[in-house]
């Protein structure tokens, strides 16, 4: 017995560190001093006058979709609670469809479906659309308070693979675009809503969205 | 020697979460259709493909982040996720889940048969990409043990937070039209997610195996919920034949509208005199499907007073009717003309 107790007591000995997670499984750990400000979106103006078609937006991000930290003073661990939210994307896909529409793109929101080409009814076939379907790869949104920070934060990350068609199916435009950043807590502001403004202020800056769905830059 | 053997007993004590007990999916009963169902065509549901990444295989504990021995003390501090693996999730979680989804979409009445294997109108392709339950979890314990020849004292502290437990399900859900001259097209494709919340407590690695099957039915029942809206879109849906209004053809004596409820949990439906404008019956339901709209407005709805589903052009015939007298525009809603009451009336 003695002998045994003197090996576990050698073997385990000292000290051991080590880095496990300290987010819940598939959250990111924010640094919250190297993530930016993400501001107040600036929708540029579009001329087009191509009917665009988005899809309700589907995922593949999982839940929890954030937390709560003290990274200033805990006693376990800095994460406080997590947060559970089962229509993220949707949210989302309201959001980017007013974002769409402040830049004065004609966009109908195809709720019952994801704007498959296949789907289309011959009334709105008839107008030609562009055809916008996305998938939320990720999304995230985390309260922290940090110890190097004054203020408490909101952090919000979404990811976004987008895919742009013709009511025929040819792809005009596949890529994924990711939005990530911060704003100071002041219990007013809706993380989702600033997410999906992002978004769509990122794609009308992006020349090769504004040209998949027809359209211009106002004075451009 | 004694007084070691009891803190590093107590050093190496485990979280306390019980032992993992082998998991399946089959959980909650398959509710029915919420809504009567007259279903047109035939599916097929072949083997779901298993592209779960490693990590949901495998799964994943608490780890240690901090050890420290101290002589006369042990402290110990550990963080981290607990992740189901293929034992805890269930060794048959593919097989179970095709099963499931056959029953779902057979009690939901989406196609008048759903089989396993053999010829039918649709195949309904299923990938899942995740299918795990999780919880966070995180910990510390300091043992002292201050011994003397008359006696022998110890300090222990042990701090633990619980946090929900969470099943997540993730399908990539294709559906193909096997009939006629359109056979193998794929008519649509999205990825169904379920998920589920089970509360923090003792029994965390069963409440995740709970969030897990909970989640799994939360997924199949938007599945069925999905498939059934595609087909309805197609004309061969569960809602029935589509009614197809001729050119010319007198106005139905009955409209009706609906709004979506906040929680998109219920749907609203309130029939209309066309004549008059007045109400003539009210009704709550279930959801059929709960994305087909924006909650809380008011649109023109696609059933007929007789509970008549209408097509694509039957639709905007009978939307273009009634713009004679009622304000009805299509201002957000692809598949849906909001409705604002009576011309002239506000």
């Amino acid at each position: 017995m003695k002998r045994l107790v003197l090996a576990l007591l050698l073997a385990s000995s000292g000290c051991y560190w080590s880095s496990p997670p300290s987010t819940p499984h598939r959250s990111v750990r924010f640094d919250v001093g190297a993530t930016p400000d993400l501001g107040k979106p600036q929708i540029p103006a579009l001329a087009g006058n191509r009917l665009v078609v988005l899809g309700r937006f589907d995922t593949t991000a999982g839940n929890p979709i954030g937390g709560l930290y003290d990274r200033k003073d805990y006693e376990v661990s800095a994460l406080q609670r997590t947060y559970f939210f089962k229509d993220g994307a949707v949210e989302i896909f309201e959001h980017v469809s007013d974002g769409l529409r402040a830049s004065g793109l004609p966009v109908l929101k195809d709720y019952a479906g994801r704007a498959e080409p296949a789907l289309v009814e011959p009334a709105v076939r008839a107008q030609a659309p562009m055809l916008v379907s996305a998938t939320v790869t990720a999304l995230q949104h985390d309260q922290i308070r940090d110890k190097k920070e004054s203020v408490d934060v909101e952090v919000g990350l979404l990811e976004v693979a987008l895919l742009v068609r013709d009511v025929n199916g040819k792809v005009a435009l596949s890529k994924t675009y990711r939005v990530e950043g911060r704003y100071p807590y002041d219990g007013l502001t809706d993380m989702l809503k600033l997410l999906g403004w992002k978004l769509a202020e990122k794609l009308t800056a992006d020349p090769a969205f504004i040209a998949a769905v027809g359209a211009t830059k106002k004075g451009g | 020697m004694r007084h070691l053997s009891v803190f590093l007993a107590l050093a190496l004590f485990g979280c306390g979460a019980g032992a993992p007990v082998r998991g399946t999916l089959l959980g909650p009963e398959i509710p029915a259709a919420p809504v009567p169902r007259t279903p047109q065509i035939t599916l097929a549901v072949p083997s779901v493909i298993d592209e779960r990444p490693d990590d949901e295989h495998e799964g994943s504990s608490v780890r240690t982040r901090l050890f420290i021995f101290f002589g006369v003390g042990v402290h110990i501090r550990r963080e981290g996720n607990f992740l189901t693996n293929d034992f805890t999730v269930g060794p048959d979680a593919i097989k179970e889940l095709r099963g499931l989804a056959i029953q779902h979409l057979t009690a939901g009445q989406v196609a008048k048969k759903v089989v396993a294997t053999g010829a039918a109108d649709f195949e309904l392709r299923l990938v899942a990409e995740h299918v795990y339950g999780t919880h966070f979890a995180a910990n510390k314990q300091t043992v002292v043990v201050l011994s003397s020849k008359q006696s022998t004292d110890a300090f222990v502290d042990v701090q633990s937070h619980n946090y929900a437990a969470y099943g997540n399900v993730t399908l990539r859900a294709q559906l193909v039209d096997k009939r006629g001259a359109g056979a193998g097209n794929v008519v649509w494709t999205e990825h169904v997610t379920g998920y589920a919340q089970r509360p923090a407590g003792e029994q965390r690695i069963l409440e995740v195996q709970n969030a897990v099957q909970l989640a799994t039915a939360d997924a199949l029942a938007t599945l069925t919920q999905r498939v059934g809206a595609t087909l309805d879109r197609l004309g061969v849906g569960p809602s029935g034949a589509p009614m197809v209004l001729a050119s010319g053809s007198a106005l139905p004596a009955t409209f009706a509208i609906e709004r979506m409820s906040r929680y998109r949990d219920f749907l609203e439906r309130v029939f209309v005199d066309t004549s008059t404008g007045r109400v003539l019956r009210h009704e709550v339901m279930p959801a059929p499907d709960r994305y087909s709209s924006r909650p809380g407005d008011w649109v023109l709805s696609r059933v007929t007073a007789e509970g008549l589903h209408l097509s694509g052009d039957g639709y905007e015939a009978f939307a273009r009717a009634l713009a004679a007298r009622y304000d009805l525009r299509r201002v957000d809603d692809v598949t849906h003309y909001h409705f604002f009451g009576v011309r002239g009336a506000t």
